[in-house]
């Protein structure tokens, strides 16, 4: 089933994101492209294949509950596009 | 409730842990620290940095887990869930969500009848905290302070069937995580939050298929009166044969109604998958029963055995546990009673559950309570040993809780010990009765019921300070005097 422009804004939404209708058209043939991608790879038989999550089968590592000192503020800040002295800031979207 | 409709609610309880550290990373938490002062490059999901989950947060949900009788997964997996929010600076939540640490737990609560209920806990799982947005005309200030925080969520199954239950509910699991020691319980500051899930139904009908959502109720009446709206709202659509729409609604207390929130907030593909910074979590049988082996003492036998280590009825013994605090502070001041009898630890406990309580709940939350325990105690050993009596204790109580002073101090600055010395009381009586001649000839003829009348006398005259046996006794002897002289 080929992908339509409805599909293209029910992405944009998800993605919080908004295209002009020239974008959603480039995109769509950018997505149709990647699906017929991914039907290519479906033709692959995986019966009782086993999904593999995780490169080893160690377990996870735990730290204990010790504090360790954390970044100055001027230098948490320091890669914030904008930023107040005590806040990282930016803009306004929809939730109030 | 609600006529021939009968209501499903789920709850989904959010609980910060207490920790000395947030999730994956080291930085402390402290909810009075100055905004950003507490992030490292992992919590402000620096690239090149991966998280290391705190050992102890894990024990926690072990611990709660085993108090729900919850089945614990030997191997569970954290996942990503991912959208798009500023105050996520990884652009993700770390959570779990296909295999969850612990699920199929069951919790009892105490209904206002005294009946309990079997509430089903579906799954327990952990994830981690999102940064604060401050909200003002320029934009968003975020701060990710919080960011990285531990929180456990527990979901309900749709057990719960009437407001009070939710509250009840909530309650009982605010009380349990006090006790485990493995949260502050507030709700007021956000370490306890939930969300409900609502849906009605003719009674014996099928599950519904739309349910809606609650959010934003930050206190247990909140969650009562919030749960009650919704119920109240759905049956009368559904009398009207009209369609209940799913919708997420936020609580606005100071309105005192819900309010739809915006669909653009709620329409959400998270598009999970298992974390691949976090190996599987791998839970020894080693581990559990090391956690089995420490588990405090929680509500319900603590409730027995203060009954039957201060003989004291049921009732006051749920009220001293309802709180893990008051409890403590009971059995700390029972401590330094000088009598262990029935009699001393009843008093204590009707001073703790009225005097001390009744002041606790007057002042600001957070300030702890107001007169320390061994100070209590010395009141109660006091009137036990007819040193003091009741009315003098309460004056005594009121300048403890003026001046944060120790009874003792107060006692000996006002001179409000009891009279119990006959040399003291005898002059008093002797005093009254001349000022009232004719009285006491009354009272010599048969007219006994004066003696209240003498004692009132001697109580006013002493400012209440004398032993009321001893004046009694010293009376009746002068009076008997009298008689023999008249
Ligand atoms: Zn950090």
């Amino acid at each position: 089933m080929a992908a339509t422009l409805a599909d293209i804004e029910r992405a944009a939404i998800l993605s919080a994101l908004s295209f002009s209708e020239e974008e959603s058209c480039r995109l769509l043939g950018e997505f149709r492209h990647i699906l017929t991608w991914l039907d290519q790879l479906l033709e692959v038989d995986t019966e009782g294949v086993e999904p593999l999550t995780y490169v080893h089968e160690r377990g996870i590592p735990c730290r204990a509950d010790d504090t360790r000192s954390c970044l100055p503020r001027e230098d948490a800040l320091m890669n914030a596009p904008h930023h107040t002295r005590a806040f990282f800031v930016v803009p306004r979207v929809h939730r109030s | 409730m609600q006529g021939s409709f009968e209501a499903l609610i789920g709850l989904e309880v959010h609980v910060q842990l207490r920790t000395a550290t947030k999730a994956f990373c080291s930085c402390p938490l402290d909810a009075s620290a100055p905004p950003n002062t507490l992030t490292c490059p992992v919590c402000l999901g620096h690239p090149g940095t991966l998280p290391v989950a705190n050992r102890v947060m894990i024990e926690h949900t072990l611990r709660l887990a085993l108090a729900l009788n919850a089945s614990i997964q030997p191997v569970s997996t954290f996942s990503r869930k991912n959208y798009f929010y500023p105050d996520l600076p990884k652009g993700y939540q770390i959570t779990q969500f296909h295999d969850t640490l612990c699920y199929n737990g069951r919790l009892d609560i105490e209904l206002d009848t005294g009946k309990t209920r079997t509430i089903g806990i579906s799954r327990i799982h952990l994830e981690e905290d999102a940064g604060k947005s401050l909200y003002n005309s320029d934009g968003v200030q975020l701060d990710f302070n919080r960011c990285g925080i531990p929180l456990l969520e527990l979901v309900t199954e749709p057990d719960l069937t009437s407001p009070r239950e939710a509250r009840i509910f909530l309650a009982t699991v605010r009380q349990l995580v006090t006790y485990l020691g493995i949260s502050d319980g507030e709700m007021e500051t956000g370490s306890l939050r939930c969300d409900a899930n609502i849906s009605v139904r003719r009674p014996g009908g099928a599950i519904p298929s739309t349910w809606t959502e609650l959010k934003n109720m930050n206190s247990l009446r909140n969650v009562e009166t919030a749960v009650a709206h919704e119920i109240e709202r759905q049956v009368s659509l559904l009398r009207q044969d009209t369609f209940i729409r799913p919708c997420t609604f936020s609580w606005d207390d100071a309105a005192n109604r819900l309010v739809p929130m915006r669909s653009k907030e709620t329409t959400s593909e998270y598009r999970y998958f298992p974390d691949p910074d976090l190996p599987p979590l791998t839970i020894s049988p080693e581990l559990i029963d090391s956690i089995k082996a420490t588990q405090p003492e929680l509500p319900a036998a603590r409730r027995e055995r203060i009954m039957d280590r201060y003989h004291l009825p049921a009732y006051d013994a749920r009220v001293l546990t309802a709180e893990k605090t008051l409890a403590d502070y009971y059995e700390q001041a029972a401590s330094h009673l000088q009598q262990k009898t029935p009699e001393a630890f009843r008093l204590l406990c009707r001073w703790t559950t009225r005097e001390v309580l009744h002041a606790f709940r007057k002042q600001p939350a957070d300030s702890g309570f107001p007169v320390p325990p061994d100070h209590l105690a010395f009141l109660v050993n006091r009137m036990l040993n007819a040193t003091l009596t009741a009315r003098t204790a309460g004056e005594v109580f009121l300048e403890m809780l003026r001046e944060h002073a120790h009874p003792r101090e107060i006692l000996e600055r006002k001179d409000l010990t009891q009279i119990s010395t006959p040399d003291i009381i005898a002059p008093v009586v002797t005093t009254i009765l001349d000022r009232h001649p004719d009285l006491v000839e009354e009272y010599i003829s048969g007219k006994t019921a004066l003696r209240g009348f003498f004692i009132g006398e001697i109580m006013k005259a002493t400012a209440g300070r004398a032993n009321p046996s001893l004046a009694l006794r010293v009376l009746e002897a002068e009076l008997e005097k009298r008689r023999a002289g008249a």
